[in-house]
């Protein structure tokens, strides 16, 4: 219906640097996981619904 | 191999259930699943970059539109399920899946400021408890091959291509932590969607999935084209473990439709195939590829040789028999052919690694070996192994943390995968302008001149009048029924004097028919 939109636009996706670009030193992602995984703790109980 | 007849490829396409979580400390909100996917979808039917001039239309309303990239958005069964527009090669298809990640991320993100509560979205194929959800493929293949494919008796189409199906996995796993519905203890398995496997053939989805699902619903000219509907295959991360599952996969389709013979030397499992899911889910467990099932392969002269192979060693029969296949199939054009043989070049190379002992190596390629690999590397850099997470219960959850969540977050800020990203680790397979592209356009074929009927159209179309294969307006000549504007061939290619048609055309009914006439005559070209 005319009015409903949000003009909510798509955000701009830099994408990825190129294997070389990746800063010397840059901390390495494997260190973050236990952080990572802390942000799912209250997810991994959760029973959802059978899908397909 | 005898020489096929020049003939179309095989238009094909995911549809990914994405498992959807409400960040609250209500319990209520966090099981209001149905709130938080109609959130979404709403959020991205309001969106006119997504929806196009259809967003101001007020037809449809429910919680299932197609938007203008010609994929379809909608709440299924409390996921919000993203179906691909049909694609005819699968590098097209990898690309529009990303470009689906992107968009139901970016609804999840509107939602979540809606809501006033964030969402998490994630590309995978289980909770841990017992309860799946699919990323179900998609493949337009000929009649004849789909009723050899679907029907009794078992033959040897039937085999051959359940056989491919549960090695294929090799390669095209997501890779996961423990396993659920079977008193089993492996702390990692090839693939997600294996133990949710119970019998060779159903035309079921929800409980006791089956190997071949039997759905017959082809959203095209029946007579011509089928959709078969594969439902045991998983939800990928690593770009190119898709474009292997949905490349090799619509490439073996592709021989079996060719040739008659083409099961003949191709190995098949010995087991009745009443358990063939039963190998599929030993395979899945078996990541270190230590076991070598049982095959037979029936020869030439009808003879049947008994041989044990490993599941690496079965899919290497397949992929070089498909390597024969792509240098002699008539394909369209070079460009399909340079795209599956890319399929088939990478595949020979991955799986020699694997073969080799060397699957580390595929970390940041292939999905299973990234999460393998990346959990490896946590466990050593806190002094444990895989032998204490098959022991440590505290390990274990963190592990399932790690490579069921965190890796699987659609996130590109940040989930774990899109950290890999950033930092190098994961080899992309398209580039960002080609998804940024597909987010907002459709591919070639159906789903572009879909999108050009459903533009040419508004604001007459009926409520919920677009389907895959049809766009319905009212009839001006008889008021309360409908024509119907068929879109029935999924490998139909727009040319010009379409496009043209489509948009100087002022009669609806010429354009209906001109258009019917155009495809029949492009499909008789082709021998179809």
């Amino acid at each position: 219906m005319p009015g409903r939109e949000k003009k909510r636009r798509f955000r701009e996706d830099p994408g990825p640097p190129k294997r070389d670009d990746t800063p010397p030193g840059e901390r390495d992602p494997i260190d973050d996981l236990d952080e990572d995984a802390d942000r799912h703790e209250q997810n991994i109980d959760t029973e959802e619904p059978d899908k397909q | 191999m005898e020489h096929p007849r020049k003939r179309p490829g095989i238009a094909m396409g995911t549809e990914t259930e994405h498992s959807i979580y409400a960040e609250s400390a209500d319990p209520s909100v966090r099981r209001n699943f149905n709130k938080a996917v109609d959130a979404l979808v709403r959020e991205a039917f309001d969106s006119t970059q997504f929806m196009g001039p259809q967003v101001d239309r007020s037809f449809g309303g429910g919680f299932t539109q197609f938007l203008h990239n010609g994929a379809r958005l909608y709440n299924d069964i409390q996921a919000p399920e993203y179906s691909t527009p049909e694609c005819q090669n699968p590098y097209t298809m990898v690309v529009h899946e990303v470009a689906g990640g992107k968009i139901v991320e970016q609804a999840a993100r509107w939602a979540s400021e809606t809501l006033g509560y964030p969402l998490k979205i994630h590309r995978k194929n289980s909770d841990g408890h017992g309860h799946a959800y699919g990323c179900h493929e998609n493949y337009c293949i000929r009649p004849k091959l789909f009723k050899e494919l679907v029907r009794d008796p078992v033959n040897p189409s039937q085999t051959v291509m359940a056989t491919f199906l549960i090695v294929r996995q090799v390669l095209t796993g997501a890779g996961k932590v423990g396993v659920e519905c079977h008193d089993e203890s492996f702390p990692f398995q090839l693939s997600q969607r294996w133990d949710f496997c119970n019998q060779f053939r159903a035309n079921v989805t929800r409980t006791n999935r089956p190997l071949i699902q039997t759905r017959n619903e082809p959203h095209a000219n029946a007579e011509k084209w089928q959709r078969l509907h594969y439902i045991m295959g998983d939800a990928n991360m690593c770009e190119i473990s898709t474009y292997l599952k949905m490349g090799l996969t619509s490439l073996m389709l592709m021989l079996l439709q060719d040739f008659e013979r083409a099961s003949y030397n191709l190995p098949t499992f010995m087991e009745d195939v009443e358990h063939y899911h039963r190998v599929g889910q030993v395979i899945s467990w078996d990541v270190d590829f230590v076991g070598r099932p049982a095959v037979e392969m029936t020869q030439r002269t009808g003879s049947d040789v008994v041989l044990a192979m490993s599941a690496p060693e079965i899919l290497q029969r397949y992929i070089d028999r498909l390597a024969e296949y792509v240098e002699i199939r008539p394909f369209r054009d070079e460009r399909e052919r340079t795209i599956y043989r890319d399929v088939i070049e990478r595949s020979q190379k991955y799986l020699g690694l694997i073969r080799a002992g060397q699957a580390q190596e595929l970390y940041g390629t292939l999905d299973w070996p990234t999460k393998k690999w990346m959990l490896q590397r946590y466990m050593e850099k806190k002094g444990q192994s895989w032998v204490d997470a098959t022991r440590d219960e505290y390990l274990q959850r963190r592990l399932r943390l790690i490579a069921d969540h965190a890796y699987t977050w659609l996130d590109s800020e940040q989930g774990t995968y899109f950290k890999l990203l950033r930092a190098g680790h994961i080899t992309k397979l398209v580039d960002e302008s080609e998804v940024r592209n597909a987010v907002f356009t459709p591919p070639p074929g159906r789903p572009q001149l879909r999108t050009m009927v459903v533009n040419k159209l508004l604001p007459s179309i009926v409520p919920g009048g677009i389907d895959w294969d049809e766009v319905v307006v009212p009839n001006p000549m008889d008021p309360g029924k409908n024509w119907t504007i068929k879109l029935q061939d999924p490998m139909l290619v727009v040319n010009p004097l379409m496009r043209g048609l489509v948009e100087d055309s002022t009669n609806v009914r010429q354009m209906e028919k001109e258009l019917k006439e155009m495809v029949r005559l492009q499909s008789m070209k082709e021998g179809l």
